[in-house]
């Protein structure tokens, strides 16, 4: 069917697995071969350790992120501030750390958001085909052909500002690849004998959708949502680097960047850090969606 | 063998590289031969081989920018331009803003009465087309000024001239094509006249959108004018406008009066931060830097004297909505006034850059008054006054802004000082769409005004802002008839001492008795500029001069 | 097939539409009057009027929006409230400067995904190969504008090798192209790389190796047959990221492209140039896209029989 991506044939395959595996010892593989991955298991502890650090965020931040101090501004890394202060003389450290709250929420309040609207327009369309189908397919495509920084800006415009609004507005936009796999897994793991015999025993269609089909596509679920993540972590910091995200005084490595860029002459520190841990943190999501997806499927690789 | 082949795809990678790189310059066809072997990096330091460069190059951040018709906009970029190829009536002097005669002879002869001005054009004035400036193309310029049918949005600046008004009202396709009130005498003889006396008439005329356009070729450019057309009898004519990107402009030759000295100027659209990295590389001459930035370059011994501070004619004042509680109490809204240690922000913030202001009305306009104390500090009194008012638990108010702008740190220092007071400020940021339509409902409670005189009169900050009928739009609430009476009884006042007087003693209400609004600061802008140009600078009206410039390495 | 195309351009079409009334019911919902942008410092309910009529801005939304398409079929997108001047000539400009830097990343990339994960793969497992991996994760974890921020300065201010911003100076799209391009060619190198280690290790080209064929025809071959079909996955995976970089590129650079042109559209409410903007960049995703799936039927008989079925 239309716009499919490799991603989207490749789940399709690996959902067809999924359907006449037993779904215990597929996880229970899959962790094993996850076990062996180093760069995976490294990954996964980084983003343990980040998440640590956003949930004691107080605890670790040596300076409130908040408090100015204006005798102290744009100082570049010392032992007093470990990456330097602000243009009003915070402790940029201390912004970072609590900066990582954000960009850990963006992950998971948006997959929150994307994840029930793909699997479900998904599952319907895959289930019903026909006018269901053509329909959610065509709702699937425009809104994945608009641009997405000018479709993000838009819904922040009408939910107006706030860290929350800015999670609903990437959770609206992220939800038509997942729904693209779904759909197409769903379509083939329609035909498998289960649902031919949970049918037969009189189950309902909400019922086999829900019951039946949707479980069956978890495997394809957690990849995608581990794979998204960055994505959605990077958006965010460029929808705050554009000026439209996160609100000031609030932390965010996107606007810290944008804000660091005024003052990129007198302290390159500034925007330096923030992007690190960017990098950092989307690197980290990006290595362990690898893995997690070579576990699920060790004959693909390196999609 | 392997090896080889590696080292000859590793090769063929460095190759590859190189020639996208190529690939980049050499499909960009619109690279001019502007400077073609420009050592990269430092200042372009003009070798005795290449003739002198004698254009200006500035950098500034226009957004958007697809027409230059200046009935079209508000904005001050296109004024900006429209002032370099056109000309006024009358001038203000790019020094000291003092009216001169410009396009006429001399100042107008004014009727007893105030109302009829009549006027002798210069003989021999050309258009950047060759043709002749003559009295039709005035009555043209004036009648297009209020036809509905040409857009222009700035028709109220000058709606004091007879039958003005009836004309904007008629509406597109309207009956009036006319302005009846301006009329041709003979070819270098007009009159102009008013509705009622207006003193600032003179004023109103030096106004960057009523600029002097020929009437044939305007006509003839129709819907294009501003876009591929562009004529007047400016210093400078358009030689090149690149939509978004770039406005070329060069020296007219024939100008009526002092022919600059600068062979042109480029205005190179670019966003605020990249206008100041380009300046320290030397790509660009002049570019304009934020207070919260200028003391990395003032306190560099390089860039030290590049560094221009200008005060322009204009305010910053805290705006209250008297609409909306608990703003229509006055006790109130003296208490937030009293509460502001507008010293501290100007001394901390603003680092000593900035002076408070003590009224409304600023210095070098009419009714300013320099006798005038200082505006108090006064927490305490604050926190009584809010207890005798009904809130003796002090009180919550939200103060809306535009996203992007420099103020929420402004905002940040107010909110700190208000906690003093019992007074929690909450700050609400939208976007500049969505700022603008909260405002001009009336739903903005508390905010930062900003003003900047479009002429230099009193009346422009008294009636513009205070008078009823822009309340909801302003969010002000100033709702008096007394008041308004009394704006426009100071319009027909002719005599300039009785004037002073008669605003300051207004301003006075406004501010200290009625508070309606608590005066802040004037504000303050900072322009680089490069070290060999000279007599280039920000006016204090907001624009840049450039008709004095020269280029001295 | 033909009946399959007409089918596909038809589909195109209806999104397309969809665009564009998402786009314009979002307009209309979000606060902000474009009228009262334009009379910011002053407007009486007279002139406000007389401007949202100059606008038809005072028709009812469905009548606004059907006028917008019927003159968009005819290839009038109409005029910009603020500026007066058609919108497709605006955007002409603005989209070819976008298109151009997007084509040439996408180009940069490629070359650099080739060269890159060919040589991985020949390394499979050696330091290079780890090496030149972790470097390729690192390019696609990057944020591309913190990538542009200090490639600015460090190679245009500090070494000044290269014009930092604007398009008049000889070399403009150097580093807007490299920002761009490293971390889409990053995720080419990684795709390629994977493509080769598959294909060395197939029967046919260890019958090659057997046959005495020397390692370069070997590889030489199997670089381009076995890179075609991911290079085209590439190109359709990640176009619409493609273009979001490439838009807040612009704003790093001061490039005035279709994403500097809709951001202040935007802020400023002029619909007609954000539909406009939107339209553009929904017209190339869907067209290339068109294009890609085309493509693979080409490359790959066995995915045509497989998009038939479905």
């Amino acid at each position: 069917m239309a716009f499919k991506t490799k991603k989207a044939r490749v789940m399709e395959e690996l959902g067809l697995r999924a359907g006449d595996l037993q779904a215990s010892t597929l996880y229970r593989d899959a962790w094993n071969r996850l076990k062996k991955n180093k760069m995976a298991i490294a990954s996964f502890f980084l983003l343990v350790i980040i998440a640590l650090i956003a949930v004691f965020a107080p605890l670790i931040a040596p300076y409130d992120p908040y408090t100015q101090d204006l005798s102290r501004i744009n100082e570049p890394p010392s032992s007093d501030h470990w990456f330097g202060t602000d243009d009003v003389g915070r402790d940029l450290f201390s912004r970072v750390v609590y900066g990582t709250r954000i960009s850990m929420l963006v992950g998971v309040v948006c997959e929150a958001i994307c994840v029930p609207i793909g699997v479900i327009l998904g599952a319907l369309a895959g289930y019903f085909g026909g006018w269901v189908d053509a329909v959610i397919s065509r709702i699937i495509e425009i809104f994945a052909s608009f641009p997405t920084i000018l479709f993000a800006i838009a819904v922040m415009f009408i939910l107006g500002p706030g860290i929350m609004n800015i999670f609903i507005a990437i959770g609206v936009i992220g939800w038509t690849g997942l729904a693209r796999m779904i759909r197409g897994q769903i379509m083939q793991l329609k035909e498998k004998e289960f649902v031919e015999a949970a049918r037969a025993s009189g189950a309902s269609n909400m019922k086999i959708i829900f019951r039946h089909l949707i479980p069956n596509c978890l495997s394809t679920i957690i990849v995608v949502i581990t794979l998204d993540i960055p994505g959605d972590i990077m958006l965010e910091s460029t929808l705050s680097f554009v000026g439209l995200g996160v609100q000031p005084p609030d932390p965010s490595w996107g606007s810290m960047i944008s804000e660091g860029r005024k003052f990129i002459r007198q302290n390159v520190w500034y925007s330096f850090f923030p992007g690190l841990a960017i990098m950092l943190v989307v690197l980290a999501f990006n290595t362990l969606g690898d893995g997690v997806r070579d576990a699920l499927d060790p004959k693909l690789k390196n999609l | 063998m392997k090896r080889l082949l590696a080292l000859l795809l590793a090769l063929c990678m460095l190759f590859a590289l190189a020639a996208c790189g190529g690939g980049g310059e050499t499909t960009s066809p619109d690279d001019t031969s502007q400077n073609p072997d420009d050592p990269p990096g430092d200042t372009p330091d003009d070798s005795d081989a290449a003739p002198v460069d004698n254009v200006v190059r500035m950098g500034r951040d226009m957004a958007s920018v697809g027409n230059l018709n200046s009935l079209l906009t508000t904005y001050n970029s296109i004024f900006e331009v429209s002032d370099c190829v056109f000309d006024q009536l009358i001038r203000k002097n790019p020094y000291t803003l003092e009216l001169e005669p410009n396009l006429i002879v001399d100042f107008p002869e004014i009727s007893n009465d105030g109302t009829l001005f009549t006027f002798e054009l210069k003989q021999g004035v050309k258009f950047h087309d060759g043709t002749e400036l003559t009295a039709k193309d005035v009555q043209y310029t004036f009648s297009r000024f209020f036809d509905p049918d040409s857009g222009n949005l700035n028709g109220w600046m000058a709606n004091m001239i007879k039958g003005s008004q009836d004309m904007i009202d008629s509406g597109t396709n309207g009956q009036i094509d006319t302005l009846e009130s301006v009329v041709v005498i003979d070819d270098y003889h007009f009159s102009i006249e008013l509705e009622y006396g207006y003193t600032a008439f003179l004023a109103v005329l030096a106004v960057a959108p009523l600029n002097i356009v020929p009437m044939d070729a305007c006509e003839a450019a129709g819907d294009r004018w501003g876009i591929d057309t562009l004529i007047g009898t400016g210093p400078f004519k358009l030689e090149s406008f690149n939509p978004n990107n770039e406005i070329v402009l060069v020296r007219n030759d024939d100008y009526h009066g002092e022919v600059v000295q600068l062979d042109g100027v480029e205005i190179l659209n670019m966003d605020a931060n990249t206008a100041l990295i380009e300046w320290e590389a030397g790509t660009i001459d002049v570019c304009s830097v934020s207070t919260s930035l200028v003391d990395g370059y003032l306190d560099n011994p390089d860039y030290a004297d590049n560094v221009q501070f200008t005060e322009y004619i204009g305010i910053h004042c805290l705006n209250f909505n008297q609409d909306l509680e608990p703003f229509d109490d006055q006790r109130v809204r003296l208490a937030v006034g009293l509460a502001t240690d507008i010293q501290s922000l100007c001394d901390g913030y603003f680092q000593g850059h900035i002076k408070p202001a003590k009224s409304l009305i600023p210095k070098g306009v009419l009714g300013y008054d320099d006798s005038l104390p200082e505006l108090e500090y006064d927490p305490e009194r604050a926190k009584e006054l809010l207890a005798d008012a009904g809130y003796p638990d002090g009180i919550t108010i939200t103060a809306t802004m535009t996203e992007g702008s420099d103020w929420d740190k402004i905002y940040q220092v107010l909110q700190e000082q208000y906690k003093l007071a019992n007074i929690t400020l909450e700050i609400e940021k939208v976007d500049s769409a969505g700022w603008l339509d909260k405002r001009s409902t009336g739903n903005v409670q508390f905010y930062m005004m900003n003003w900047y005189a479009d002429f230099v009169d009193p009346d422009n900050f008294l009636y513009s802002l205070y008078h009823s009928s822009v309340a909801t739009f302003f969010s002000n609430g100033m709702n008096d008839p007394e008041w308004d009476a009394k704006l426009d009884a100071g319009r027909l006042i002719t005599d300039l001492d009785e004037k002073q007087e008669y605003y300051a003693d207004l301003e006075y209400w406004l501010s200290r008795e009625h508070v309606a609004e608590w005066p802040l600061y004037a504000p303050a802008g900072y322009t680089l500029v490069s070290d060999r140009v000279h007599e280039v600078f920000c006016k204090s009206d907001f624009l840049m001069s450039f008709t004095e410039g020269y280029i001295e390495e | 097939m033909l009946k399959y195309l007409l089918n596909r351009i038809w589909q195109s079409v209806i999104v397309l539409v969809g665009v564009t009334l998402v786009t314009f019911i979002l307009l209309n919902v979000v606060p902000g009057d474009p009228v009262l942008v334009m009379l910011n410092k002053r407007a009486d309910a007279e002139t406000v009027e007389r401007v949202r009529h100059e606008l038809g801005l005072d028709r009812p939304l469905h009548i606004q929006y059907f006028d917008f398409v019927a003159h968009a079929v005819q290839g009038d997108l109409g005029e910009s409230y603020f500026q007066k001047r058609p919108v497709t000539e605006m955007l002409n400009q603005g989209f070819a400067l976008t298109f151009r830097l997007g084509a040439l990343s996408l180009v940069f990339s490629v070359i650099f995904g080739l060269l890159v994960g060919t040589l991985a793969a020949l390394f499979r497992g050696r330091f290079l190969d780890h090496f030149l991996m972790f470097i390729a994760m690192l390019g696609i974890s990057m944020p591309i504008f913190w990538l542009g921020v200090l490639l600015q300065i460090l190679l245009g201010l500090n070494l000044g090798w290269l014009p930092i911003s604007g398009t008049k100076a000889a070399g403009w799209l150097v580093m807007p192209v490299l920002c761009l391009g490293i971390s889409y060619g990053a995720s080419a190198s990684r795709l390629i790389r994977t493509n080769m280690l598959d294909a060395l290790g197939q029967d046919y080209v260890r019958t090659a190796r057997a046959k005495g064929l020397s390692e370069w025809i070997v590889v030489g071959k199997h670089v381009l047959k076995n890179a075609a079909i991911p290079i085209v996955t590439l190109i359709g995976m990640q176009l619409r990221s493609l273009l979001a970089g490439a838009m807040v590129i612009e704003m790093v650079f001061s490039l005035h492209g279709l994403g500097r042109i809709a951001f202040s559209a935007v802020t400023s409410r002029d619909i007609p140039i954000v539909q406009g903007c939107v339209l553009y960049t929904a017209a190339v995703y869907v067209i290339i896209n068109l294009i890609v799936d085309l493509l693979y039927g080409v490359l790959d008989p066995r995915i045509r029989i497989v998009k038939g079925a479905a």
